[in-house]
């Protein structure tokens, strides 16, 4: 909810999330996948050389995902009519 | 005999238009305008046996003693059932109804029933004390809602039990009310299924809220010159929570300066979230929030500045509206301050 504000007042926002049906059921409108609920952008399985490059990777997915033109609800719409 | 009181504003109680809106309340002692329908409604079987009228501006400009001026006007006969308007989409003719509807039910213990357009800014301050008869947005829906405003009454008076806002026509309260069913959840989910997967109508019982589709923002174009924010709902704070941010059902947000910072330490942060276990965040918060990354491309020059602050609330159990109102805040101060883009990171 608090990107769709954010995207409502004309800033991009991007959210990393692990819940992916409830983002896409919410409709937000820019969606990176998290790793875990305990541990969104981290994993306490790897090493911690490992981990950082997992978050590096997730963070600049996240930015990435702010310059690139988000897929209106229309679009998403036509998409999942055509499936 | 069903005696009844009618509240008409000065345009549908055929005084003036809005040049005389600022007239003082008066009583008559028969239906005016819409009031003859009343009338004709319950032809033998009751009538408006007063009306009251008043000026929009003088009832809302005039605070707590205009209307309650205006309301003691009411008691002065005994009566059986108040209506207000209806109001359609006139805001102050809503402030108007919805207040002495609500002054009628609440200390006179009386069926009070008005009528407005779902839109008219006076329906959030009253759906939740009084029966609101949804109507069109002007006065052309007029021979509709009269009759169910009185059927309501009618019902109310008699002490039926009211049925939901689609059966009786009034805007949902937003009251949930507990029913026993003879069929299991399970059973009632599964009939639900059924119609939907056969293309049939069904009725949701609780209406899924949230679903208003945002317009994707324009991406940032040079990412080299932006500046980027970070927010979060999965609660961190500093150790200790010194604002008392919420650790559930969040009213309100927080900022913390980290500008100086070059990741968060978990002996500096803590995550209050009540929903998931933040034994992981503790020992390291830069899994909530990738302030370790972001000041390490910060440095490399794949943005240009990260914002001295993030953003932080606790998203569980927190209602639609906060979330909105929290997100709406917190945008305000994205926008003033310039922030190019945000991540909003979630548990």
């Amino acid at each position: 909810m608090l990107e769709k504000e954010i995207e409502r007042a004309g800033i991009p926002a991007v959210l990393v999330t692990t819940l992916l049906p409830t983002a896409r059921m919410l409709r937000a409108n820019r969606v990176v996948p998290g790793i875990g609920i305990t541990n969104p952008l981290g994993d306490p399985r790897l090493s911690p050389a490992e981990e950082k490059a997992v978050r590096k990777n997730i963070t600049a997915s996240a930015l990435e995902a702010l310059t690139r033109k988000a897929q209106g609800d229309d679009e998403r719409a036509a998409q999942d009519a055509r499936r | 005999m069903i005696r009844v009181i009618h509240y008409l504003n000065q345009f549908f109680g055929q005084i003036g238009g809005e040049e005389k809106a600022g007239i003082g309340p008066k009583i008559t002692n028969s239906a005016v305008g819409p009031g003859m329908l009343i009338d004709r409604l319950l032809e033998g079987r009751g009538k408006v046996i007063a009306t009251v009228i008043c000026g929009d501006n003088y009832f809302t400009e005039n605070g707590e003693e205009g209307a309650e001026e205006v309301f003691l006007l009411i008691p002065r006969q005994e009566f059986d059932i108040f209506i207000a308007g209806p109001a359609f989409n006139a805001g102050r003719y809503g402030l108007a109804c919805g207040e002495l509807c609500k002054r009628v039910t609440e200390r006179l213990g009386l069926p009070a029933v008005t009528g407005m357009f779902p839109e008219n800014p006076a329906v959030e301050l009253y759906k939740k004390s009084v029966y609101i008869i949804g109507t069109t947005g002007n006065a052309a829906g007029m021979s509709k809602a009269i009759p169910r405003m009185v059927n309501l009454a009618l019902k109310l008076l008699r002490g039926e039990p009211v049925g939901k806002p689609e059966q009786e026509g009034y805007i949902p309260q937003g009251i949930k009310k507990n029913v026993l069913s003879d069929k299991l959840a399970s059973e009632r989910a599964i009939e639900v299924l059924f119609k939907k997967l056969r293309g049939e109508p069904f009725e949701t019982e609780i209406p899924f809220r949230g679903l208003d589709l945002v317009p994707p923002a324009p991406p940032i174009e040079r990412l080299e010159e932006a500046t980027i924010a970070l927010v979060t709902e999965g609660g961190l704070v500093p150790k200790g929570n010194p604002d008392g941010l919420e650790s559930a059902r969040a009213t309100r947000y927080a900022r913390y300066l980290v500008k100086d910072l070059e990741m968060l330490g978990s002996d500096g942060f803590q995550s209050i979230h009540r929903g998931f276990d933040t034994t992981f965040i503790n020992e390291d918060p830069n899994r909530l929030i990738p302030l370790d990354a972001l000041r390490r491309m910060e440095r490399d020059g794949a943005f240009k500045r990260l914002f001295p602050h993030f953003f932080v609330t606790t998203g569980v159990a927190t209602t639609i509206d906060n979330a909105k109102k929290i997100g709406k805040k917190i945008a305000t101060e994205l926008v003033s301050a310039g922030v190019s883009g945000a991540i909003v990171t979630s548990t």
